[in-house]
């Protein structure tokens, strides 16, 4: 039952991104499906500690000294309190910042980062093991510049040569009922990038993107194919013209979170 | 000879079935070579953009010095420091201090006097919230100009302070006001301080002893006003603010040399 009243929030969020992108324009989210955070009951029912959980967003925004969610004089504010959809999925906490990126297929997607995951966020139970199993299933797959500023395996925006793409294939919008992903960073790198096989894919790749959005070059800021779907980064493997790299699903400081949800 | 007149003919063969010359591999036609698009600019090859000068901004004064396409500068809320880079219509941005550390931010230049962009955290893989700022230009006021020094109480900030700058002429009254407050940022253990700035343009009238003045915000556009009457120490009153909330203030005059135009 609680699954199910999850399932009808979330897509009811999300379903605002499907219109967007249905009309090809970027949704100013109404006050009423701007996403809220989890609650910790929810967490901890999903095998996740939300103590340990790394810049989990929360209000007051625990970055921020003084903050004002109407900016009069004061910083901004990343949440504002709202009134919980579902206290028991969600808490009181709107967070209002939203981001966009490619569903599996190409479609756009917006989401939010409320938390970042290392290993010993997972509870040593079963909720825990299960949640982890989800987490690695899902990949968000992010394309860091060659020679970005935070290196290969670096998600900030300034570190990306195009927008991300998420595996919303496997029943994500059922089966994931955190929204848990791995990051996982494709790069130009591949044994093969420089062969002729490789350079007619990437020719392909821009004469795709072309034709979907004409006026454009097809390139992304590194002047290499924007890739826009999941059969691409998989085609591109296969081909060893890219190279798919991930955090340590290990690592215990903070900014080297191999998952977020 | 016919060696050479064989090989010609196979060149002119392989030209026939493939459409190409039959060169020696060329080497990879990806990455493409990438130029940094630039805004325009003049005969002269500078910039027709500049952003050079001083900003409000969510994050205190921004005080920017462009070159050619690059600019640095600070800001003022946490002892800040920034730079970037224009890239296309798009400023693109690092800035460090005290508070929040460090991290990355765009901007873009509206209308020559707004900026308008996001900043993350170093570790943010999504924006942090907005980084607004509008540009500070000196204003051409009538009348003459007094100074004062500005006392006040604000209703989230506690305590203000800092200056105003009032131009009367025929009754109409128009300048401005500048002041800070310095709280305990939570952000660090360390409780470093961080400064609040509060720059509102004035403009109202004089009637008698009681100066009417309407506040703006020229970053958020908010607006306010200020009742204030002369006393034998200079003006005092309150201010107010949208909800019904209001702030002492107090303002005493200040010599010329403290007061320079804005």
């Amino acid at each position: 039952m609680k699954g199910s009243k999850l399932l009808k929030v979330r897509v009811t969020w999300l379903g605002w991104a499907a219109v967007a992108a249905a009309f090809c324009v970027t949704p100013a989210l109404a006050d009423d499906v701007q996403p809220f955070q989890f609650s910790d009951a929810f967490y901890l029912e999903k095998g996740l500690d939300p103590t340990t959980m790394f810049d989990k967003y929360v209000f007051p925004d625990a970055k921020f000294s003084v903050c004002d969610s109407t900016s009069n004089g004061q910083p901004p504010c990343r949440t504002k309190l709202g009134t919980s959809p579902d206290p028991d999925v969600y808490n009181d906490v709107q967070i209002t910042e939203t981001t966009g990126g490619f569903m599996h297929n190409g479609f756009f997607f917006y989401y939010l980062t409320p938390a970042k995951v290392l290993a010993r966020d997972f509870l040593d139970n079963d909720a825990g093991a299960e949640t982890r199993q989800i987490c690695d299933d899902f990949l968000a797959y992010l394309f860091p510049k060659k020679d970005g500023p935070f290196g290969p395996l670096g998600p900030q925006p300034p570190n990306r040569r195009q927008d991300n793409i998420f595996d919303t294939r496997n029943g994500y919008f059922s089966n994931n009922p955190l929204g848990c992903w791995r990051l996982t960073f494709v790069a130009w790198d591949g044994p093969n990038v420089d062969s002729s096989a490789c350079q007619d894919f990437m020719d392909g790749l821009v004469d795709d993107r072309i034709k979907e959005s004409p006026g454009t070059n097809g390139l992304d800021t590194d002047g290499t194919p924007v890739i826009r779907k999941l059969n691409e980064i998989f085609a591109g493997e296969d081909l060893g013209c890219l190279t798919v790299r991930q955090r340590d699903a290990n690592a215990t400081a903070n900014p080297d979170f191999p998952w977020v949800v | 000879m016919k060696a050479i007149f064989r090989n010609l003919s196979l060149c002119c063969l392989s030209l026939l079935v493939t459409g190409q010359a039959a060169t020696p591999e060329s080497g990879p036609r990806y990455p493409k070579p990438v130029e940094r698009p630039r805004p325009p600019v003049g005969p002269d090859g500078k910039p027709l953009v500049t952003i050079d000068g001083r900003w409000y901004s969510d994050f205190g004064y921004m005080d920017l010095e462009q070159e050619q396409w690059s600019f640095e500068g600070t800001y003022s809320c946490c002892d800040g420091k920034i730079q970037g880079e224009f890239i296309a219509n798009q400023i693109e941005f690092f800035w460090e201090d005290q508070i929040y550390g460090k991290g990355w931010g765009y901007f873009r230049l509206n209308d020559e006097e707004r900026l308008v962009g996001i900043w993350g955290g170093e570790d943010d893989m999504g924006s942090s919230g907005p980084w607004r700022a509008v540009r500070l230009a000196d204003r051409a006021y009538e009348g003459e100009a007094a100074t004062w020094s500005f006392a006040a109480t604000h209703p989230q900030l506690g305590a203000v302070r800092g200056r105003a700058v009032l131009h009367t002429s025929s009754g109409r009254v128009a300048g401005w006001l500048e002041g800070a407050a310095d709280t305990r940022s939570a952000v660090r253990p360390e409780g470093r301080l961080y400064r609040h700035e509060i720059f509102r343009y004035l403009e109202g009238r004089v009637e008698k002893r009681q100066i009417h003045l309407e506040w703006h915000n020229p970053l958020t556009d908010r607006k306010g006003d200020l009742s204030l009457v002369r006393t034998s120490r200079g003006l005092d009153g309150i201010w107010h603010f949208a909800g019904d909330a209001e702030g002492r203030v107090e303002l005493r005059p200040l010599s010329e040399s403290e007061g320079p135009s804005r």
